[in-house]
Formats: C-alpha cells, structure tokens, sequence
C-alpha cells in the first residue's frame, strides 16, 4: 500500500500528490498547458512518435519547451511510440541522445528495441512504457520493471478494482488515463484503419475507421436497414472527474490528460479543471465534497459525451456514441488576454474567433474565478471603435469591468 | 520448413497427422481465439495419443489483474500435461513463465507488432524463443527480418486475417441501443462492411469482447521458392469449416513435400487450381503492399484518392 496521506496538525493530509499530465500538440499550447497547471507536458517529436497529423515538434521547439518548463518547476516527456518497421530502424540513438542533452524528462515508448536503447545508453531521461503495449497486469508491470522502465502507462481497460490491485503490488511509477478521446480497440492491436485506408495506426496514421459507420449483415443479409441506427465502434470520451479522489487515494503517480490535437481552450480549459479539482481534494481531502462546478467546466470543451470508460468494468451502449448528431460543438473560444489597464479597464486581446459587440464572454484563468461580462466596447488596434471581431489572431481592445490577467482566455457563452 | 496448424477439431487430427503435419496450435480457457476451444483433459489426451507431435497453446490474450492468479494456475496445469509452448501477446505470460523457469517455447505473437528484427534480438534476450511476425508489412520486410535475426520465425501463410479486438461487447451494445436482432455470437455469420469501402471484416462477440477478422484468407501457396527459410508456416483455421480446412492443410503439404522433391515449380499451378476450387475469398493482405507513416505520405495519398474520386 502506497501511503499517500498523514496527519499534519490533526488533520489529514495528501503527501502525494499525483502529477497532472498534459498533451500539446504546439509550443503554443505546451505553454498554455504549463501557464495553467499541467506539472508535465508531453509532445511528439517529428521522429518516431504517434499522431503523424498532430503539429508534432522539431529538436528546437523541444528544447524551447523543456526551457519554458523548468521556469515553472514543470517536466516535458517526448513520445518516441511508433512500432518500428525495417526502414524506422536507422537514426534512434542519435535523437534519444539529442533529447537527452535538451534536458528532456522523459520519453513514451511503445517498441521494445527503444527500451533496450534508451536504457543501455545510460541516459538521464526516463523511458516510460506507451499505452500502446495496452498494458493491464502486475505481471507484465514486472516484465518492464525488469527491463529497466521507470514508469507504465497503463492500458485505458484497467478497471478501478483492477487498478487498487496492481497499486498494491507494484513498486514502479504507474500513469492512468483520466480524460479524453479512447481507442475501442485494444491500443496497438487495431489494425483498422491499415486495412481500411492503409494508413499505418502502430505509426501515427490512424484514421480513426471504428467511428465510421457500418452495414452489418447477417448471412450475407442487410441488418441495418437504411433507416436503421448505423453500425458504429466509436466511444465516448472518458472522463473520471468524479473519481480524481480515489485515485489520489490509491497513489497513482501520474493521471494523463489525452489530445495532443486538441486546441489550445480545450487544453486551457481541461488542465484548469483537474488542476483546480485535485489541488482542492489534497488540501483537505476528508472535508472535499464533489461538486458539478469541474465537470461543467470540462463540459465547455467538450464535443462528445462523456463516459467512465472501464473504470466500474464493461462499458455499455451508454458509453458509446451510435449518432454523429452525439458530438457536439463546444463553447467557442473568443479571445486571449494579452494585457489589461486597470485605470481604461481595456484589455488588450489576440482574437480567435468571430465575437461582435452585444455578446457575454466567460473569461477563464488558472489563478481566478471564472467572470462573465457582455461586450459593450470593442476597439480596433488603432483604438477605434468596431462591432465586429472577425479577424483571428488580431490585436484588438475590449473593455472588461473587472481585473483579468495575460493569458486567461474568453469564450462565447452560449445564448439560450 | 514445417507447416503448423491451429487444430478445429479433435476428430481430424488424426488426418494432418497422416498428411505429415506434426506441430499444432491449440485453442484453450485462456486463448483470445481459437478455431475451437479445448479442455485440459482433450489436451492431454491428444499429447498421450500423439507423442511424436509438438503442441502449443494459444495463451493469445490480454489479461486483466483478476485473472492473472489464474491465468498462472493454468500455465502451470499445461507445464504438467507436457505441451511444447505458448503463443502469447502479454508480456505477463512470459514473466510468470520466466519466473517459475518453466520449460516452454515462449512464441511471442502479438498480431500486430512484430515489424523489425532489433526489436525481436532485444526480446530474445528477455526470453522470448521464437516469433510470428506481423502480417501488416510487405513480404520483402518479413524476409528481411527473416535475414537479420537468429531465432525460429512463424509466418502465416493461409487464413484469415487479424483485424482488431476489443474488450468491450460492441455487438451487444449496439443491439441494445439499435433494437435489431441478429447472432452476435457465431464466429462467421456476422459481418461488417464500412460504407465507403469494399472490404468486408467478419465479427462476433464472446465472452473477452468483440473480435474483428478479415474474411477473405491470406494464402501464399504459390509463395514457397520465397518463404521455405521460415521455420513455421501457420494455417489459421479460424472460421473454416473442418472441411475446407482438411483441404487447405493437404494443399499446402503437398507443396511442401513438392518443394522438397524439386517439383514445386512444375506443380504449383495445380496446387493453385485447386486451391480457387474451394471457392473461398482470398487475397495478399499486405503482401506486396504498403502501410504509410509520414504525413506527407498520407496526405499525398487523401490527395490521390480525391483526385480519383473526381
Ligand atoms: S481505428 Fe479507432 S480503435 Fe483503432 S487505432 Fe484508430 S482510433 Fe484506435
């Protein structure tokens, strides 16, 4: 049993806290990722690493972001989890040892061969086993402690019960998945969408073929008939907002965010949730009472339902979206503080996306409460007056009554 | 060069075994699939009637933390009926086998992973005795690893083809949430065809979730001048009637003894010839194909096929 928490002064508190783990698909957003919370961040290098379509980082963005990180007492994990082909095989060691020079933390890594490297190489950084070996015993958790590993991601199908267990058995650092999209199939074992649009999903193509839709037939006969629901393997996305306690409790070492292609006001949005939520859970743990606030919030960047994946054992229909019409747009993300006047109560803002005078704006912050405003005054660059803001990434000024900070972030509130 | 086959049914054994076939796969309580599933007793029984033939177990899953005590109980229970080896995918059988230095041939196949020679020379340092290899890299790869590494390789050279698995019951969801009836739980009734593409997968569901399977057979008959130097060429007999795999397995035999009488080149094309006349869906797989992995690949590829669209 890992001990997590002790009395201080009579009162119960967490002395270990897990770390929150963030993607980023850019520096942009391994920054924002840092400025709102996430202890790690992890990316992909354009080397050997998954999700080929994410804006995956060149050695110098990496090196920018290990440095950015260290100002905030932050680490940056590189994913190196592609399954090596015949023709991936030349250049590995050169890069593990760039990497580790910049000062990398840690690396994610699927294919055996890159273990065996990385280890017998003696670097600093750590090698952490991908999700991708859907690893779910204490068994093969020893396998890789044998070989050296510091750290297992473990496979999106271990239930909580299942968890508890190999908490208690293990002695080597365990990363459990706590938010976002999930692969139906067994991770690294999906060869969908190589069959279906040769697009290799072992090395970053995947294209994402169990959420299309499908004729089912029995016999050679048509089941699925065309006003019949389609038949589809898509998932929701998990969300264990309402078991971020009890996995504290059990000790878990790392909870991981999932979306290295998600934008920045999800990234923004998510990490400000569970950095929020567990911070409050270790203050007083025994007096914390689970509220909707956080979930609502991760709800705002949401665009499928959520679910618990296997967290209580076998999801069922509820956890799984049938419908296109199942995703949804999330909120929309308007703006970005830049800078604020406290005497004009004009901020200065970077503009994503359209917003026009009239509209309430809910400006979010990893250091203050959500506050909602209408826009009333919205300025050009030049400081002239304009309705409309339909030029994204331009300069503009917006008056907003109350204090805001560079960085925090607006988006449309939805008009019921 | 030896054929091996994943046995359908008990009763036939005794056919492959005249037809020179002496290694066999069987399915068993822990196997992710099998053409059949045998009990301990039928396993014993076949190594005490057979004892000239070598007999391996699928132990093919992913296995979860409550079942891995049992999973451990079972290994040591097929250890003491004297069976060859295991197939497996989960690292957690080789450790529990590692850690009671248990005498087996620890064939990892994983299915899907098995691509690069490096990565199996690291494995056979951490015990794993031979491999299958992957069957989603072109046969020019697979010799390559064939060159480039010093263990017993499998390859296999005729069945279907492993799609994906996943462990939840997608069929019996989807039945739940679309009211439709039909047998989520035969091996071969049920398939899937995605509406913007022509193959067609077989599905079905048991009790470790939803299995996905190609329905036209991998084969490579015509195959041996170029893949004789693999030490096991694997049959899949998931989804053949016992028939059509009785057929298959004499087939391949025949060309194998073919190979090895010089003759091969001459008869092949009658192996061939009766081979189409099985009528079964058969293709390459990704034989003589390619996967890409850039972004710029898959771009100039979305790009090819709009363009083919138009
Ligand atoms: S097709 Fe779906 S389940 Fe398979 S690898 Fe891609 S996202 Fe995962």
């Amino acid at each position: 049993m890992r001990k997590v928490s002790q009395i201080i002064n009579g009162k119960r508190q967490i002395i270990k806290k897990p770390e929150l783990l963030a993607p980023a698909g850019n520096l942009e957003k391994l920054k924002v990722a840092i400025m709102y919370g996430a202890d790690a961040v992890f990316v992909g290098g354009k080397e050997f690493s998954l999700r080929s379509q994410a804006s995956n980082f060149s050695l110098e963005d990496i090196q920018e972001g290990v440095a950015f990180a260290k100002e905030y007492g932050a680490h940056i994990h590189v994913t190196c989890n592609i399954i090596l082909h015949q023709d991936n095989l030349k250049g590995i060691q050169e890069y593990l040892k760039q990497l580790d020079e910049i000062g990398v933390t840690a690396i994610i890594v699927a294919d055996p061969y890159i273990m065996f490297l990385a280890k017998s190489m003696n670097l600093n950084l750590e090698v952490h086993v991908s999700t991708q070996l859907s690893t779910l015993n204490s068994q093969a958790i020893s396998f890789y402690q044998d070989m050296g590993m510091d750290r297992v991601v473990l496979g999106r199908e271990v239930t909580y019960d299942d968890l508890k267990a190999i908490m208690n058995q293990v002695d080597v650092d365990i990363e459990y998945f706590i938010h976002g999209a999930m692969c139906i199939h067994y991770s690294g074992r999906c060869m969908l969408s190589n069959y279906l649009s040769r697009r290799d999903a072992n090395r970053g193509g995947c294209s994402q073929s169990c959420r299309w839709y499908y004729d089912l037939y029995q016999d050679r006969e048509l089941v699925n008939q065309e006003d019949d629901m389609p038949f589809s393997m898509s998932s929701k996305d998990m969300s264990l907002v309402h078991h971020i306690g009890e996995l504290i409790e059990l000790g878990v070492d790392s909870f991981k965010i999932e979306g290295r292609m998600k934008s920045v006001h999800y990234i923004a949005t998510v990490v400000s949730a569970y950095r929020k939520l567990i911070d409050s859970y270790c203050e007083d743990p025994d007096a914390f009472k689970q509220n909707d606030y956080y979930e609502k919030e991760l709800q705002k960047a949401a665009n499928r339902a959520f679910c618990h994946g296997f967290f209580y054992d076998h999801p069922t229909q509820d956890e799984q979206l049938f419908n296109l019409r199942d995703e949804h747009p999330t909120q929309e993300f308007v703006m970005r503080i830049m800078d604020y006047d406290e005497k004009t109560h004009l901020a200065q803002i970077e503009q994503r996306n359209y917003f026009k005078v009239g509209d309430q704006i809910e400006v979010f912050s990893p250091h203050h409460e959500n506050l909602v405003f209408k826009v009333e005054k919205l300025l050009n660059e030049d400081k002239e007056r304009i309705e409309v803001a339909n030029h994204p990434m331009e300069l503009l000024y917006v008056e907003i009554p109350e204090k805001v900070l560079p960085n925090d972030m607006g988006r449309k509130v939805k008009q019921s | 060069m030896k054929l091996i086959l994943s046995l359908n049914k008990k009763e036939r054994l005794y056919d492959y075994v005249s037809m020179g076939i002496d290694t066999f796969v069987l399915g068993g309580h822990y196997s992710f699939y099998a053409p059949y599933n045998f009990s301990l007793e039928e396993m014993s029984q076949m190594i005490e009637q057979y004892p000239q033939c070598s007999f391996y177990v699928a132990m093919n899953a992913l296995y979860d933390e409550h079942e891995i005590k049992d999973v451990q109980y079972y290994i040591d229970k097929l250890v003491k009926i004297g069976i060859k080896g295991l197939l497996f995918q989960d690292f957690g059988v080789l450790q529990i086998v590692k850690k009671n230095s248990y005498s087996l041939d620890m064939m990892y196949a994983p299915e899907t992973l098995n691509t690069n020679a490096m990565t199996l020379k690291v494995l056979k340092q951490q015990g794993v005795t031979s491999a299958q290899l992957a069957r989603v890299i072109p046969l020019e790869e697979q010799l390559q690893i064939l060159q480039q590494t010093d263990m017993p390789l499998m390859l296999q050279v005729h069945g279907v083809e492993y799609i994906a698995a996943s462990k939840r019951a997608l069929l019996t969801n989807y039945q739940q949430a679309s009211h439709l009836q039909f047998d989520l739980t035969s091996q071969t009734r049920l398939t899937i065809q995605a509406r913007n593409s022509e193959d067609i997968f077989h599905i079905y569901e048991d009790q470790r979730g939803t299995h996905i399977f190609s329905q036209e057979r991998l084969y490579m008959l015509d195959l041996l001048n170029q893949i004789h130097d693999f030490e096991y060429l694997y049959i899949e007999t998931l989804m053949m009637d016992e028939n059509e795999a009785v057929e298959v397995a004499s087939l391949y035999s025949d060309a194998l003894k073919s190979f090895q009488n010089n003759t091969y080149d001459r008869d092949v094309k009658s192996y061939m010839n009766l081979l189409y006349q099985l009528k079964t869906p058969l293709h390459r797989g990704f034989l003589f194909d390619q996967t890409v992995y850039k972004l710029e690949d898959v771009r100039k590829m979305d790009h090819e096929k709009s363009q083919s669209n138009h």
